[in-house]
């Protein structure tokens, strides 16, 4: 039997639970697929944030914040390295695993269901074709036969009546929000994506681990050819004697793999610390897109390329994007008014286009060069001491009135 | 003839990478395995420079 759903949430990362939470709040039957078996695990992600990510969220601060640097050490090219107090920007490094586990308790509460261990390969509803397939699975179309989930809205039959899974099963439901991260699978059955150019792809590699090195209330920025080309290498210190040491690029060019650059930081820098675990991922760093809605198809979060290319950075803006489409979907469920989508698309991008768009020029200057990485050093350098005075928050100096609420 | 994309299981860490800049939508990530649908891939090894930690190879 086919299950259905006012609203199936296509990956249950930050985005994706906090649409869910919202949808659900809201009285929506909501059913969330990911193809992971744990929810948070494996984690693909540095961790680091800001307290001001408690706004969007429906549940208090938990266990799942694991430390509060106070302090950034800078190290340019030139290997003169600078401290900045970066106490007022209240940076908080995250348990992923703990927070998404978390989020997910608190949307199953709310009446969330979860399917999990299955990846969505279609995308359904009847009338309007999809722009492409993805696992030789027509979308808008037929699966093995069988129609997915065409529903009736506003007089007409569209895109978004439902997902296909990769075991057969066929969901149905009025309204489908792809929270599937970077490769998202409903970006492009939809059409609102396209494949990302390389350039547009930052690609990083992280290992988990423990040692006497790291101060716990400092994190550490490296940039330079020698290190990370075109990117840059982290720790942000986690727990105790834990850590997330980092290394990536923002944009793949001709760099060696991800991997390799953070092993030769780690055998320079870290010779003695022990290797927890090794991690990876990639973060979409290319310019914003233009809508994120299509039909009954809503996109949030990395789905979305919601990140920040400046510095690859996607949690903060992922669950606002999810709390928006969440809440447009709980709307949504009520009235079956298409406005509401289309209020979401609105509302991403009164809060974060404009930024994402800044972002993404500072980023392709910025990282153009080993010189334009130093200059930009000096600039922050200048500035560092003044940061800690300012009678406002500076990240409401650097992005303005937008996105930092 | 194409070349034979092949994947390595036990390097992977299914972050999606790869199927993000795949231009001809010739990759899906299951839960426990990458599906190559050899119909669809060119060889053309833009995967293979996405993926963070070379769990992709392209061989003749
Ligand atoms: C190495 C690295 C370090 C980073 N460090 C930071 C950092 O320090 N701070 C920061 O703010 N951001 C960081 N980011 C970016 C951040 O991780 C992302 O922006 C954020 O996770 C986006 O959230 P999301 O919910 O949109 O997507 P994701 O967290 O990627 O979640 C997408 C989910 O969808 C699932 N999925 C995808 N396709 C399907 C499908 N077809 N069917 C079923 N399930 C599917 C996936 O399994 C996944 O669980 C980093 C990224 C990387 C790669
Ligand atoms: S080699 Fe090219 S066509 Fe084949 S999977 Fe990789 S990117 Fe796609
Ligand atoms: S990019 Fe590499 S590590 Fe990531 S899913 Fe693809 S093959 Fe696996």
């Amino acid at each position: 039997m086919a299950r259905e759903a006012d609203v199936v949430v296509v990956g249950a990362g930050p985005a994706g639970l906090n649409a869910a939470i919202r949808a659900s709040k809201a009285g929506a039957k909501v059913l969330v697929v990911d193809r992971k078996k744990t929810i948070g695990a494996p984690v693909h992600c540095g961790e680091g944030t800001f307290a001001r990510i408690l706004k969007p969220l429906d549940m208090e601060e938990g266990r799942w914040v694991v430390n509060r640097p106070e302090n950034m050490l800078l190290h340019p090219p030139n290997g003169k390295e600078f401290n900045i107090d970066i106490s007022s920007l209240n940076v908080i490094i995250l348990d992923r695993v703990l927070f998404e586990q978390e989020m997910a308790k608190r949307a199953e509460e709310l009446g969330t269901e979860f399917i999990l261990e299955k990846t969505v390969v279609g995308l359904g509803g009847g009338g309007v074709k999809a722009g492409g397939t993805t696992g030789g699975v027509k979308a808008g179309g037929e699966v093995e036969g069988v129609k997915v989930g065409g529903v009736a809205v506003d007089g007409g039959e569209r895109m978004g009546g439902g997902v296909a899974l990769d075991d057969g099963e066929k969901i149905t439901s009025h309204l489908v929000i792809g929270c599937d991260g970077i490769e998202s699978g409903i970006g492009r059955l939809s059409g609102l994506t396209k494949p990302l150019p390389l350039e547009d792809m930052g690609s990083a590699a992280q290992y988990r681990m423990e040692g006497d090195i790291w101060i716990e209330d400092t994190v550490d920025v490296f940039v330079g050819d020698k290190i990370a080309p075109g990117g840059y290498a982290w720790v942000f210190p986690k727990r105790g004697k834990l850590a997330n040491v980092g290394a990536g690029v923002m944009g793949v060019g001709g760099h060696p793999p991800a991997l390799t650059l953070l092993r030769r930081f780690v055998e320079e820098r870290y010779p003695d610390a022990r290797i927890v675990d090794t991690m990876a991922g990639c973060v979409p760093v290319g310019p914003p897109i233009d809508t994120a809605v299509k039909d009954n198809v809503m996109l949030a979060g990395d789905a979305a390329r919601h990140a920040y290319a400046i510095a690859g950075g996607g949690i903060h803006s992922a669950l606002w994007a999810g709390a928006m489409a969440g809440d447009a979907a709980g709307l949504f469920a009520q009235d079956k008014q298409r406005v509401h989508i289309r209020e979401y698309d609105e509302n991403w991008k009164a809060f974060m286009h404009k930024n994402l768009k800044k972002s993404y020029a500072r980023k392709a200057k910025m990282y153009s060069s080993e010189k334009a990485m130093s200059r930009f050093m000096s600039g922050l350098k200048f500035a560092a001491p003044l940061i800690k005075y300012l009678p406002i928050d500076p990240l409401r100096l650097w992005w303005g009135k937008h996105d930092v609420s | 003839m194409a070349k034979l994309l092949v994947w390595s299981r036990d390097k992977c860490v299914f972050c999606g990478g790869c199927v993000a800049v795949c231009p001809h939508d010739a990759l899906i990530l299951h839960s426990k395995e990458l599906e190559i649908l050899s119909g669809k891939c060119v060889g053309c090894g833009i995967c293979v420079k996405g993926c963070p930690i070379s769990a992709l190879v392209l061989e003749a």
